[in-house]
C-alpha cells in the first residue's frame, strides 16, 4: 500500500484513526463529489486492501458519480423505501429530532462540540456521530469517544448496516459500513471484556 | 484493540481480528495523503465546553432552533416550566394548518425541538381550543419521510429514481433549464421572456400564501394559468353562497342558534371551520338548542345531535325544497313562519311568488325523492321556522354531488326566508380580517410599468360548464392531456396531491407520466406525495411550523381579525419556504420580475404587510385592538409576535347588509338600483351608458352598494358576476343553465316530471334536479359516498404518526341488511368485498366520463349507522407514495421496524400485516381509496367533484 510504503511517520499514524473517521464521514454525509470519487478511483487497489473488498464493483470513471448519486439518495434519502442514516429514526423512534437526537446534542454540549452554524444536518447523522468522534481523538480524549460511540453510533450501526445491506444495489455502502462497524469495534472495545 | 474480539459483519464475511484497525490505520493514511484531512467532511466544531446539565437557552444554537427575536407567548403555566431537557420551554404563537381552519396555536420548542402544540387562548376563533390533528401537527416537522432536500428524476418518469440536488442547483435548474433523464427541459426564465408565459402553471393545495402566491405568477410573470383545489372540497357551496348572498362563505353564528339543521356536514369531526365551529355547536346544544343532522351516515355529529335523519345520497335538494313549502304555507299559533320584511326589503322575490314556485315541493314530494317521511320534513321545518334565530349548515355531503350547486342556493333561500341572514345566532356573510400587503399594495405600485396582466390557457375551468366560478381542478389533467386549450411547458405543484385527491386516479398518473402532455413538472412539497411521484424536479418545502405568512380566518367571533405565522423552529435540512422560494426565482430569472420581488425573506414581506396596515390605519382612523378588545397601545409588529393575533374590530359585528353606505360621486344603474364605480371595474363609459352594470364585464369589482326605497346600502356585496347588492333568490344566471342540465338529465326524467322540471330550471328560482344516473340504479346497486374522519384531513395528514395510529384503514361502511341482501346471509364484519363501479356514462362527457380503473377490494363493516341504499368508503387511506405511515410500508432493519415504536409496540405494522401491492387491494395496514373509481366528471353547473354520485355493485371478493 502506497502510504504504509510512505515514510509513514508516527505522527502520520497518531492522525490516522481521526483521519479515518471523517473519511468515513465524508462517505456518509452526502453524496461522493467528483475529488473524493477521483481519489477512490485512482487509489483502487489501496481502497480494495483497506475495506477487504472492491467498494466501486463494475462503477467506472464514467458512471460511478451518478449510480452513486442515485444510490445514496435510495437508500438514505429517499422518497422512499429509503433509511435516513439519523440515529433517532434507526433506533425506532418513529420520527426525526427524536429523544435520541436531544441525547446526542446533550452529549456534544458537555463535550464542548456543536453544528456549524451552516451545517444542516441531523446532530445524531452518521456523519455527525463520526465528526464528533474524530474530534474527540484529535484531542487525545479516547475514552470519551469510546463512551459516545457506545452511547450511541454502535448502537444503531448495525441496524443501518442490515439494512444497506439489503436494499443496497451497489457494493459502495455496505463495503463502507462494514468498514466502519469493523473499525468501531476495534477501536472502542466493550470494557467489560 | 482487544485480542479476543471477533467481528463478524452481517453480510457473512468474517473480518480477522485486526480487521478494525487496519481498516481505521489504512482509511487515514489514504485519506491523509491522498485526500487531504482538510477536505474531509467537518460538520461539527469546538465550542465552550458545559461542564453540567441542564443547559440554558444560550447555549450552543442547534439545528432546528428559531432565531432569538422571534416573538414569544409568555404564559403564567410556562413560564419557567422545564421540561423534558431541563430547558425552559419556550411558547411561539403562529397559526395551524392542518386543515383549513388556520386556528391560532402556540408552538412549545425546547432544546431546538417542537415538544407540544396547544391552542392560542388569544385567538378569537379557537379561544385556546384545537383538535387532535393540530396536535399532531409535530409529526409533520419530524416525519421520518420528510423531504429535506430537492430531488430530480433520474429514471423514467414515476419510475421512482432520484438523486438529490443542491438547492442552488436545483432552482437553477427550474430558473434556467437543463437535462433531466437525458431530455432537455426550458426553465421558467426562457417562458417568462417568450411571449407565451402562460405556459408556466402554478397549481396549489392548501397554500395560505395567495397573496405572494398570484403576485409571482400573475403580477409579474403574468401567467394566470393556475388550478386550485376547491371543487374536490366546495365549488358547489361557494356557487351557491355567490348566487344569493353574494362573496362566499357562510358563517354559521352557531353558539346563539336556538336550532340548527346540518346537511352532510360532519361539523364536530371535519368541517371547514372544524374546531371552533364546533366549539360553538356544542355550547348551542348546551343551551338546550336543538340539532338535528341529515347524513347518509350516523356520523359522529349526527350521534351528538338530538335526531339523526338518514337521507339517501344526493336527495338532500328535495329536503331543502320540501321544507321551504312547509315554511311558506304554514303557520304557528296564527303566525307565519317565514320572514316577509326581509324578503320584500332585501331579495328580488315576493312571498307570492314563493308560494307558487314552491306549490309543487310538498313534503309527500319530498318524500318521494329522499325517502324521509314527509311527517318527519314538516315537524323539522315547522320546528325550525318556530324556534329563531335558526341555521343551516351544509357541507360537502350536500354539496359533492350533481345538484350540489342547486341544493347550496336553496339552502340559502331557506335561511333567508326564515329571517336568518346576518341576524346573531343566524348565518352571516364573512368578516376577515386584512392587511395591507407588500407585493399588491407597494411592490406592484411601486413598479407598476414592471407588472404584468397575466394571460392563461383555459385550463381550469373545465370545458361547457356552466358557472365553475371556483374552477374544476379534478378535471385539469384531462384538459391537458386533450391539449386543444394549450399545454403548461412547467406544471409546478404546491402543496396539490391531485393524483390522489382528485378521481379517476390512474387517469391522473397516466398524464402526469406523460412527458408529450407536459415537459416539465415540478412538485413543492413538505412530504412526497402520488403527484410528487410523477414530478421531475421536487423542492422541499418547509412545514407551516417553519414558516412566515399573514394569516386571515373568516371570524366566527363576528369581528376581523389577522393572524401570523411564524416559524417555530427554523425549515431543516435544506427545505424552504415557498415564499422564499418565489424570491429566489425571480433573482435567478431576473429583469422586472426581480425588481417586483423586493424582500429578500418572507419574513420582511409580512412584516411589511403589518407596516403598511399600521401607516394605513393612522391616516384612515381605523385601528388596530388587543385580544382584550382594547385599543392597541404598543408597536404592532411586536404584538403580533407576541400574541399571534391583531384585532381589527372589537365588537362583534352583525346586520352588515344593512349599513349605510355614501353613494356621492358614483353610478347608478337604473335597472338593478346598484351602485357602483365603473372605473374601479375598468368599465367604459360607453358600455355604462349601452350595457349597464349587468351587461359590462366585471362590473362587479366596482359595487360599492344596493339603492333600496331611495337609501344606499352595503347590501350583499357580489362576487366573481355582475349579481346586484340583493338577497338574489331568482338568479338571473341560471336559467341559462338550464339547456346544459335539461341534456344530461332528460333521459333520467319521467314523461310526467320532464316537463316540469324544465320549466322549473329556467324559472330562475330554486328548482329540483336529481342527480340524473340514481334515477336509473337498480336494487342491486348501491350509491358510494366517501367522508372524513375526526383525526384526519382528507389527504395530507396520513404522515402523521400520531393520527395514524388511531386511524389508519377504512373499511366500507354497509347497512348489514343490504349486505345480507347483496351478499349473502352468510356476510359477517370484516369480509373482504369487492366495489365495482357502474357509474352511467352522461352523454356529455363523450367517452372520458368513466374510470381507467373499475373495482377496489376492501373489508366491510356491517353497521345500521348507514342508510341502506348507500356504501361509504371513507377518505384519507389507501396511499401508495406518502411515506411509511401513509402507505404502511414500513422500512424494515434488523431489530424491528423503523417509523413505529420500538420492538414490541408496532401496533398496526405488525409481522404479516404488509401493504397491497397494487393500491386498489385493500391493504390491511393501509387500507384503499375510494377515488380509483370515483369519475372525475365536474357536476355540470359548478364543476364540482362529485365525490358522492356513484354508482356501484358489490360482491365477496
Amino acid at each position: 500500500m502506497a502510504a504504509e510504503n510512505n515514510s509513514s511517520s508516527a505522527q502520520a499514524t497518531d492522525s490516522a484513526l481521526p483521519t479515518a473517521l471523517r473519511l468515513l464521514a465524508s462517505v456518509f454525509a452526502r453524496e461522493a463529489d467528483q475529488p473524493l470519487l477521483d481519489q477512490f478511483i485512482a487509489r483502487r487497489d489501496e481502497l480494495t486492501d483497506v475495506l477487504g473488498r472492491d467498494p466501486l464493483g463494475a462503477l467506472t470513471a464514467d458512471n460511478a458519480l451518478e449510480a452513486l448519486a442515485v444510490e445514496y439518495c435510495h437508500l438514505f434519502i429517499g422518497p422512499k423505501g429509503h433509511l435516513p442514516p439519523v440515529e433517532s429514526i434507526v433506533l425506532g423512534e418513529g420520527q426525526l429530532w427524536g429523544p435520541s437526537t436531544e441525547a446526542v446534542v446533550e452529549f456534544y454540549e458537555r463535550c464542548g462540540i456543536a453544528s456549524r452554524s451552516d451545517e444542516r444536518t441531523f446532530p445524531d447523522h452518521i456523519s455527525m456521530e463520526l465528526d464528533c468522534l474524530a474530534m474527540l481523538e484529535e484531542t487525545d480524549r479516547h475514552a470519551e469517544a469510546g463512551n459516545f460511540a457506545h452511547l450511541h453510533l454502535l448502537r444503531w450501526l448495525p441496524g443501518l448496516l442490515a439494512h444497506v445491506q439489503a436494499n443496497a444495489s451497489l457494493a459502495f455502502y455496505p463495503a463502507w459500513l462494514e468498514g466502519l462497524q469493523a473499525t468501531l469495534a476495534d477501536e472502542y472495545p466493550q470494557t467489560d471484556k | 484493540m482487544t485480542k479476543d474480539t471477533k467481528i463478524t459483519n452481517p453480510a457473512g464475511n468474517k473480518h480477522d481480528e485486526d480487521v478494525g484497525r487496519r481498516v481505521a490505520v489504512k482509511a487515514g493514511l489514504l485519506a491523509a495523503v491522498g485526500i487531504g484531512s482538510g477536505a474531509l467532511f467537518h460538520g461539527l466544531t469546538s465550542v465552550a465546553r458545559a461542564d453540567k446539565a441542564p443547559r440554558s437557552t444560550s447555549g450552543p444554537k442547534t439545528q432546528g432552533q428559531a432565531d432569538p427575536d422571534i416573538g414569544e407567548l409568555a404564559r403564567a403555566d410556562v413560564d419557567g416550566y422545564a421540561g423534558r431537557t431541563g430547558e425552559k420551554r419556550v411558547g411561539v404563537p403562529t397559526t395551524c394548518m392542518q386543515c383549513i381552519a388556520a386556528c391560532g396555536v402556540i408552538g412549545y420548542r425546547e432544546k431546538g425541538r417542537i415538544v407540544k402544540i396547544e391552542g392560542n387562548p388569544h385567538c378569537p376563533n379557537n379561544r385556546g381550543m384545537i383538535c387532535a390533528k393540530g396536535q399532531a401537527g409535530v409529526n409533520q416537522v419530524y416525519d421520518p419521510d420528510r423531504l429535506l432536500y430537492p430531488l430530480v428524476r433520474t429514471g423514467k418518469r414515476g419510475e421512482g429514481k432520484w438523486k438529490r440536488l443542491s438547492m442552488k442547483d436545483a432552482l437553477d435548474l427550474l430558473a434556467f433549464g437543463g437535462e433531466i433523464a437525458g431530455r432537455k427541459v426550458d426553465g421558467l426564465k426562457t417562458i417568462y421572456e417568450s411571449d407565451k408565459p402562460q405556459e408556466f402553471m402554478f397549481h396549489y393545495g392548501r397554500s395560505r400564501i395567495k397573496n405572494a402566491m398570484n403576485h409571482f405568477q400573475k403580477t409579474a410573470f403574468g401567467s394566470g394559468t393556475q388550478g386550485n383545489h376547491t371543487s374536490i372540497c366546495e365549488t358547489a357551496k361557494w356557487l351557491g353562497n355567490e348566487l344569493t348572498m353574494g362573496k362566499h362563505y357562510d358563517v354559521n353564528d352557531a353558539a346563539y342558534s336556538k336550532y340548527i339543521l346540518i346537511f352532510g356536514a360532519n361539523v364536530l369531526e371535519a368541517h371547514t371551520s372544524h374546531s371552533y365551529i364546533a366549539q360553538r355547536v356544542i355550547e348551542a346544544k348546551a343551551a338546550r338548542a336543538k340539532i338535528v343532522t341529515f347524513d347518509v351516515r350516523l356520523s359522529n355529529t349526527a350521534a351528538k345531535s338530538d335526531e339523526w335523519v338518514p337521507v339517501l345520497p344526493g336527495t338532500d335538494l328535495a329536503i331543502i325544497l320540501a321544507m321551504t313549502n312547509v315554511l311558506l304555507n304554514e303557520t304557528v299559533n296564527g303566525k307565519v313562519l317565514y320572514d316577509e320584511a326581509f324578503i320584500t326589503k332585501w331579495s328580488n322575490v315576493t312571498i307570492e311568488e314563493l308560494k307558487a314556485h314552491y306549490a309543487r315541493y310538498t313534503p309527500e314530494w319530498g318524500e318521494s325523492e329522499s325517502g324521509v317521511p314527509a311527517d318527519t320534513i314538516k315537524r323539522l321545518a315547522i320546528e325550525y321556522g318556530s324556534n329563531k334565530p335558526s341555521s343551516i349548515i351544509t357541507y360537502r355531503g350536500f354539496v359533492g354531488h350533481y345538484n350540489g350547486a342547486q341544493a347550496e342556493w336553496a339552502s340559502k333561500t331557506l335561511d333567508a326566508l326564515a329571517g336568518n341572514f346576518n341576524v346573531k345566532g343566524g348565518i352571516t356573510t364573512k368578516l376577515g380580517g386584512k392587511c395591507k400587503d407588500g407585493y399588491n399594495d407597494k411592490a406592484a405600485k411601486d413598479h407598476a410599468d414592471l407588472t404584468r396582466k397575466a394571460v392563461k390557457f383555459k385550463i381550469s375551468d373545465g370545458d361547457d360548464l356552466h358557472m365553475p366560478t371556483h374552477h374544476s381542478c379534478q378535471w385539469i389533467h384531462e384538459m391537458i392531456a386533450e391539449g386543444s386549450h394549450g399545454r403548461p411547458k412547467i406544471y409546478m405543484t404546491y402543496v396539490y396531491n391531485g393524483a390522489y385527491t382528485t378521481g379517476d386516479c390512474q387517469r391522473n398518473r397516466e398524464i402526469l407520466c406523460n412527458e408529450e402532455y407536459i415537459p416539465f413538472i415540478v412538485a413543492v412539497d413538505v412530504a412526497m406525495s402520488e403527484t410528487a411521484a410523477c414530478a421531475d424536479l421536487i423542492l422541499p418545502d418547509a412545514t407551516y411550523l417553519e414558516r412566515w405568512a399573514m394569516e386571515s380566518a373568516a371570524s366566527y367571533a363576528q369581528k376581523k381579525f389577522v393572524q401570523i405565522r411564524q416559524p417555530v423552529v427554523k425549515p431543516l435540512g435544506e427545505s424552504m419556504d415557498m415564499q422564499d422560494i418565489f424570491i429566489q426565482l425571480a433573482r435567478r430569472i431576473g429583469g422586472g420580475i426581480n425588481t417586483l420581488h423586493p424582500y429578500d425573506t418572507a419574513e420582511k414581506y409580512v412584516r411589511t404587510c403589518v407596516e403598511l396596515q399600521t401607516a394605513d390605519n393612522a391616516k384612515s382612523g381605523k385601528m388596530f385592538y388587543d385580544s382584550n378588545d382594547q385599543p392597541l397601545k404598543s408597536d404592532p409588529w411586536e404584538y403580533f409576535k407576541r400574541y399571534g393575533v391583531l384585532l381589527q374590530g372589537n365588537k362583534p359585528s352583525y346586520n352588515t347588509h344593512a349599513k349605510a353606505v355614501s353613494a356621492e360621486g358614483k353610478t347608478v344603474d337604473a335597472k338593478t338600483g346598484v351602485v357602483w364605480d365603473p372605473h374601479k371595474a375598468h368599465v367604459s363609459d360607453t358600455d355604462v351608458a349601452s350595457k349597464g352594470y349587468t351587461g359590462s364585464k366585471n362590473a362587479y369589482k366596482g359595487y360599492v352598494g344596493q339603492q333600496i326605497d331611495g337609501k344606499t346600502y352595503a347590501g350583499f356585496k357580489p362576487d366573481k358576476f355582475n349579481k346586484s347588492g340583493r338577497f338574489e333568490i331568482r338568479s338571473g344566471f341560471m336559467p341559462s343553465a338550464a339547456e346544459k342540465v335539461m341534456a344530461d338529465i332528460k333521459d333520467f326524467l319521467t314523461p310526467e316530471e320532464a316537463p316540469w322540471v324544465a320549466e322549473h330550471l329556467k324559472s330562475g328560482l330554486p328548482s329540483w334536479v336529481p342527480v340524473p344516473e340514481h334515477r336509473k340504479r337498480t336494487d342491486k346497486q348501491l350509491v358510494m359516498i366517501s367522508f372524513k374522519v375526526n383525526v384526519q384531513i382528507h389527504s395530507r395528514s396520513q404522515n402523521c404518526k400520531w393520527l395514524q395510529e388511531v386511524y389508519h384503514t377504512n373499511p366500507a361502511w354497509l347497512n348489514p341488511a343490504t349486505a345480507r341482501k347483496m351478499l349473502g346471509k352468510g356476510v359477517k364484519e370484516g369480509d373482504l368485498i369487492r366495489i365495482k363501479s357502474e357509474m352511467p356514462e352522461l352523454p356529455w362527457r363523450k367517452g372520458k366520463g368513466s374510470t381507467s380503473v373499475s373495482e377496489i377490494t376492501a373489508r366491510v363493516h356491517l353497521t345500521e349507522a348507514i342508510h341502506p341504499d348507500a356504501i361509504a368508503v371513507s377518505y384519507h387511506c389507501g396511499h401508495w407514495a406518502y411515506g411509511r405511515y401513509a402507505s404502511g410500508n414500513p422500512v424494515e432493519v434488523e431489530g424491528g421496524n423503523t417509523g413505529a415504536e420500538p420492538a414490541g409496540e408496532n401496533i398496526w405494522w405488525q409481522e404479516g400485516n404488509k401493504a397491497a401491492k397494487d393500491p386498489t387491494q385493500w391493504s390491511e395496514v393501509a387500507g384503499v381509496h375510494p377515488n380509483w373509481i370515483i369519475p372525475n366528471t365536474p357536476a355540470r353547473v359548478s364543476g364540482q367533484f362529485r365525490s358522492n354520485d356513484t354508482i356501484v355493485s358489490i360482491a365477496k371478493a
